[in-house]
């Protein structure tokens, strides 16, 4: 664990000063380093942030992908206070928003950075409003927290609100209840709520993930706006790899609690340097290309019960899956290339996208191995 | 929506005569489902849900459907009307061209037709045994005592199990034991036991992770090789659909709206609601897919119980004109395919008109959006 951590240490340094590199003087909005959030529950302790650290510049988009249980939206609850103490604790780290450090600060600070700095759009929108309160007395509220107006005014900012993101005859939806509401018009509503102060940074949950393509394609349209007229840096989570390319500008990638690769999207989508990014990328069926059969990554995600001392992909891992080092030693957040790092000890290993895959095999065999050793162990897992 | 049906009993008819072997399987014939909705003290019906207003479609042996659309489309309700799950309120079900109708209808069409549902945490009963769970269609059926190709009824419940990758260790565990992919597997051993000849997968991997998805995929094309299955594909997924199915029909409130082969509707889209799907679906592919115009649709889907006159799509469609709203449009040849031509009288006659490329829209039109063809959509305008 000692070890673990003084690498999560090492890579955080270099990490903050990429960004601020790159954009010059600016200094980075969110910095949250070496977070670790832990669960009790009847089956143990589950390590459900286990370092992790990262940046988010002012106006930035920053893409979180992983599955279930990789910590993405545990990650973001914790930010702000939002997971329950007991049974969730967090148990190291830093998270600092424009210089102050958020954890540990006392539950008034938090209720002001919350729905004030930071809005929060979440996946389910009809959990989130409540079902017996109008739509539009919802996000006056939002509006009332944080600034002293009458009802009235609030309700009128309510109504421009809504407008805003899109909703067609606002001063009639504003006196409608939630269930009055379909999907879409839910997560607009939200998203209404979550710009209703002009905050520096917007949290997206899944915002789009309960909803139907055209409809996703309208919310993320008005997402997207929204970034642009409030300039907020925006954090959104997804399992989506197709999501975040229409979005992000920079996609963090998380596996088992850690952060696997970080990079721009253009590179991580085209030349992964992890070999869990390239396995995510590798087993979606395209959109454009025939393909005979489709390369899962093998076995199961990792049991978040039991704290890995290695790499956590290290048993699906075609790479490390029989080296000693990849099993017992955690590997750090390490720079591979401008802006772009990696989690991996072998990051020139990873298995390149389809179409490279093929063009390399087709001049030598030193791919061909890999793919087929990774198919064959699917068998023997399943 | 009168000719339709017509349409393909001609080539029923046409195809029994010319060769069995291309008699098709199953086939839906202008099939309908409405649901009452009931309202006051004497339940009186008020109103009607049409979830499937007139689907016909045939299915081949050893091949693969597609039925996409968005929620509320009527797809998931074509398969279990198909199926004889939920009474059909019209149309016909035929296997083998037989018509099915009555309990031993019903009984022969259960045992040549099974279905895999989405949810594989609520399909499975939590009191059984992974043993009881596959073998329960057999009991139903009366099939389990009997020996079929030589094998005990547990036999062949070993076998199905086997099939998915399940081993009989495994056979004496509860559903809670395995994990979200493993479910699935369970799932698809039960429909395989009664060896039927079509399967319904309604929406199977959609309640995955990406890394399980493509392994549950590779497997429904194994067993698929294997036995020679015919699939009705139901999924909101496009990609999914691409790389499952070799024919595809695309539906939009209980009609369907666009169907041909796989090519077809990817390259040659022609109704505008399948040229904005596509144009919607979040990539990864960054590379192929950055160019292609993004049409985001106007609107909500209608509601079900109150569709829009003539064309349904109109109330989304940026070709709408006068025509749309007062004649329905039917299921006709698309524009450049070879049905397309024989109806022109630009071609033979050996192409059946009513088996290829055909879209219901007044203004078809033939355009590559992922291959970056603009469409000119009305979004794109403003």
């Amino acid at each position: 664990m000692t070890r673990s951590t003084g690498s999560g240490r090492d890579a955080a340094p270099q990490r903050t000063s990429a960004p601020a590199a790159a954009d010059g003087a600016d200094r980075p909005l969110l910095v949250v380093d070496d977070l670790h959030v832990q669960f009790r529950t009847e089956a143990g302790t589950a390590y459900a942030v286990d370092g992790v650290s990262f940046t988010v510049a002012p106006g930035e988009v920053l893409g979180v992908v992983g599955e279930s249980g990789s910590g993405k939206s545990v990650t973001s609850m914790s930010l702000f206070g939002l997971i329950d103490t007991p049974p969730g604790k967090i148990t190291k780290g830093s998270v600092k928003l424009n210089g102050r450090e958020l954890i540990g600060a006392k539950e008034r600070v938090l209720r002001k950075v919350r729905g004030g700095e930071v809005g929060v759009v979440f996946q389910d929108p009809m959990t989130a409003l409540d079902p017996v309160i109008k739509v539009g007395r919802q996000i006056g509220e939002a509006v009332r927290v944080h600034h002293k107006v009458s009802r009235a005014q609030a309700m009128q900012r309510a109504v421009e609100l809504l407008q805003q993101v899109g909703v067609p005859q606002p001063e009639v939806r504003a006196n409608q209840y939630p269930h009055e509401f379909s999907g879409g018009m839910r997560q607009r509503a939200m998203i209404a709520m979550a710009i209703a102060n002009n905050p520096v940074l917007l949290i997206a949950d899944e915002p789009t993930t309960a909803l139907d393509v055209t409809i996703q394609a309208q919310v993320l349209d008005i997402i997207r706006k929204a970034q642009q007229e409030t300039g907020a840096a925006t954090l959104f989570i997804t399992h989506d790899l197709g999501v975040i390319a229409e979005l992000a500008e920079r996609v963090m990638v998380m596996y088992g609690g850690r952060v696997m690769e970080t990079g721009s999207v253009k590179e991580i989508f085209t030349r992964p340097r992890h070999p869990y990014t390239a396995g995510l990328l590798a087993s979606l069926p395209s959109l454009t290309r025939d393909e005979a059969e489709l390369t899962p990554i093998p076995g199961s995600p990792p049991n978040v019960l039991s704290q890995n001392p290695g790499c956590p992909f290290q048993p699906r891992c075609s790479v490390g899956r029989d080296r000693d080092i990849c099993r017992a030693q955690r590997p750090p957040l390490a720079e591979v290339g401008p802006g772009h790092f990696s989690a991996c000890h072998f990051p020139d290993e990873t298995p390149q996208p389809r179409a490279c895959v093929l063009e390399e095999a087709a001049v030598g065999a030193a791919a061909a191995p890999e793919t087929g050793g990774a198919a064959t162990d699917l068998k023997e897992h399943s | 929506m009168s000719a339709t049906p017509s349409l393909s009993k001609d080539a029923t008819v046409a195809a029994d005569v010319g060769a069995t072997e291309d008699a098709p399987l199953l086939e839906a014939v202008d099939l309908v489902k409405h649901f009452p909705r009931r309202s006051g003290l004497l339940r009186k019906s008020t109103s009607v849900t049409r979830a499937v207003d007139g689907v016909s479609f045939t299915l081949h042996r050893g091949e693969t459907l597609g039925l996409v659309g968005e929620s509320g489309c009527g797809k998931s309700t074509t398969g279990k009307t198909l199926m004889g799950l939920t009474p059909a309120t019209g149309g016909q079900v035929r296997l083998d061209g037989e018509e099915i109708s009555g309990e031993a209808g019903l009984h022969k069409l259960r045992n040549n037709v099974q279905i895999v549902f989405q949810d594989p945490y609520a399909s499975l009963s939590p009191r059984m045994t992974v043993r009881d769970i596959v073998a329960e269609p057999l009991r139903i059926q009366h099939r389990y005592r009997t020996k079929e190709d030589g094998m005990t009824g547990q036999q062949r419940v070993e076998a199905a199990l086997q099939a998915v990758g399940l081993s009989m260790e495994q056979a004496n565990r509860y559903a809670h034991e395995f994990s979200g992919g493993q479910r699935q597997r369970i799932g698809i051993a039960r429909a395989l036991v009664l060896q039927p000849r079509v399967i319904v997968l309604d929406e199977p991997v959609s309640a995955l992770d990406v890394s399980i998805r493509a392994q549950v995929i590779n497997q429904l094309e194994n067993v698929q090789n294997e036995r020679g299955l015919a699939y009705l594909f139901i999924s909101h997924d496009l990609s999914v659909v691409r790389h499952t199915c070799d024919r595809i029909a695309v539906m939009y409130l209980g009609k369907i709206v666009e169907i041909g082969d796989k090519d077809e509707i990817f390259t040659a889209p022609a109704h505008p609601y399948t040229q904005a799907l596509l144009s919607a679906i979040p990539s990864p592919e960054i590379e192929q897919l950055g160019q292609r115009e993004r049409i985001v649709l106007r609107g909500d889907v209608p509601s079900p119980s109150n569709p829009p006159s003539g064309c349904r799509f109109r109330t989304r469609c940026w070709k709408a004109q006068e025509i749309c709203a007062t004649t329905e449009p039917l299921l006709e040849p698309a524009p450049g395919s070879a049905a397309a031509a024989v109806v022109a009288g630009v071609a033979d006659e050996a192409v059946d008109p009513a088996a290829g490329h055909r879209v219901a829209c007044h203004f078809p039109e033939a355009i590559d959006v992922l291959g970056g063809e603009p469409v000119r959509a009305y979004a794109t305008a403003e």
